[in-house]
């Protein structure tokens, strides 16, 4: 493997999850989402979407405020600077990667 | 997950601030009401004590637009869409995003003031050359004739940015018709009282219509963009905690 391509196995694995880069991706544009805002646009299902959550609320990427409006659960979610510095560096890295790849794809293994 | 992917999924979430039209129902009232007061101060008379009235007024409201929009159509989303969509606001803009915001709002007034100060100061210069009088009363009607045209070309332009930034169709559409505008209502004052011919009050008369113009296409478009949002979006059932 190509010595540069070696950073993939550095990348942030929090982030990596297809899932979670989704939500943290949304989270990067607006000041703050809500829960039926991410289930809308990332097609989870409520479990998986609280599950992703809490493990980003757990790397403290992710501030989660809780709170009613009437007698409706609100859950507001929140990017903090540490989710968005490691969004910023994996997304980063990321492209650093894809421009590494040859026009086509990778190459064959000899 | 390729970058692209992601760049869209932040692409989409920004585009989600125009989904109800709000924003465009904003723009529109203010450019129909600026409109409105323009087009009267041409009428009564731009030197008239009205007419300064009606300038301090639209300048009032500028400064009312600038300051109560965001936290009306916030007031307005949290009734409308974000019970049925989701809440996902813009951010609040940093000390960063408002200070170039001042320099390049500055920046631009400073520009047009200078290329109106240009105009005047070549027009009076010219009145020490042979013919001056007749080529000051030509800088002065063509600057007449210019300014609607210039409006159309300055919110084309904004509309043109926000269409390009966000990708919105929409925009792009109602771009064009501000440069539509701008250059049809130019034309026809160039072609009604030809370049000597055009009075203040012309001007402020054509610059009110392409702000009414401008105003009412923007406000056409919200509409149909907020109806369709609430046809397609209707209040889920609330299921109580």
């Amino acid at each position: 493997m190509n010595g540069d391509l070696r950073q993939l196995t550095a990348v942030d694995r929090v982030i990596h999850e297809p899932a979670r880069l989704l939500i943290v991706a949304i989270l990067s544009a607006a000041e703050s989402a809500d829960f039926l805002y991410l289930l809308r646009e990332t097609g989870l299902t409520k479990g998986n979407l609280s599950a992703h959550l809490a493990r980003l609320e757990q790397s403290h990427y992710v501030e989660i405020e809780k709170s009613y409006r009437g007698k409706i659960p609100q859950t507001r979610c929140r990017l903090t600077p540490a989710g968005r510095a490691a969004f910023t560096a994996y997304h980063q890295q990321l492209r650093q990667l894809m421009a590494q790849l040859p026009p086509g794809g990778p190459p064959p293994d000899s | 997950m390729h970058p692209s992917l992601v760049d869209a999924a932040i692409q989409r979430t920004r585009r989600y601030w125009f989904i109800d039209g709000l924003v465009e129902l904003g723009m529109g009232l203010y450019s129909v009401t600026l409109g409105i007061l323009w087009f009267v101060r041409g009428w009564v008379g731009p030197d008239s004590a009205l007419g300064l009235g009606l300038l301090l007024l639209s300048a009032l409201f500028g400064l009312l637009y600038a300051l109560l929009s965001r936290p009306l159509i916030g007031w307005l989303r949290e009734r409308l869409t974000y019970p049925r969509t989701g809440y996902a606001p813009p951010p609040r803009p940093s000390h960063r995003d408002l200070v170039i915001g001042g320099l390049v709002g500055a920046g631009v007034g400073i520009l047009l003031v200078c290329a109106t100060l240009g105009a005047v100061i070549l027009a009076i210069a010219n009145l020490f050359q042979p013919h001056g009088e007749e080529s000051l009363r030509t800088t002065l009607g063509l600057l007449k004739i210019l300014v609607p045209g210039g409006i159309g070309l300055l919110v084309g332009g904004i509309l043109a940015y926000i269409a390009a930034y966000y990708k919105l169709l929409r925009f792009y559409l109602l771009a064009g018709f501000s440069w539509l505008v701008g250059g049809v209502l130019s034309g026809l004052v160039a072609s009604y009282g030809g370049v000597t011919g055009v009075e203040w009050n012309d001007a402020w008369r054509t610059s009110g219509l392409a702000f009414l113009f401008i105003g009412g296409a923007l406000i056409l478009s919200g509409a149909v963009t907020l109806r369709t949002y609430l046809r397609d979006n209707p209040l889920p059932v609330e299921e109580p905690a």
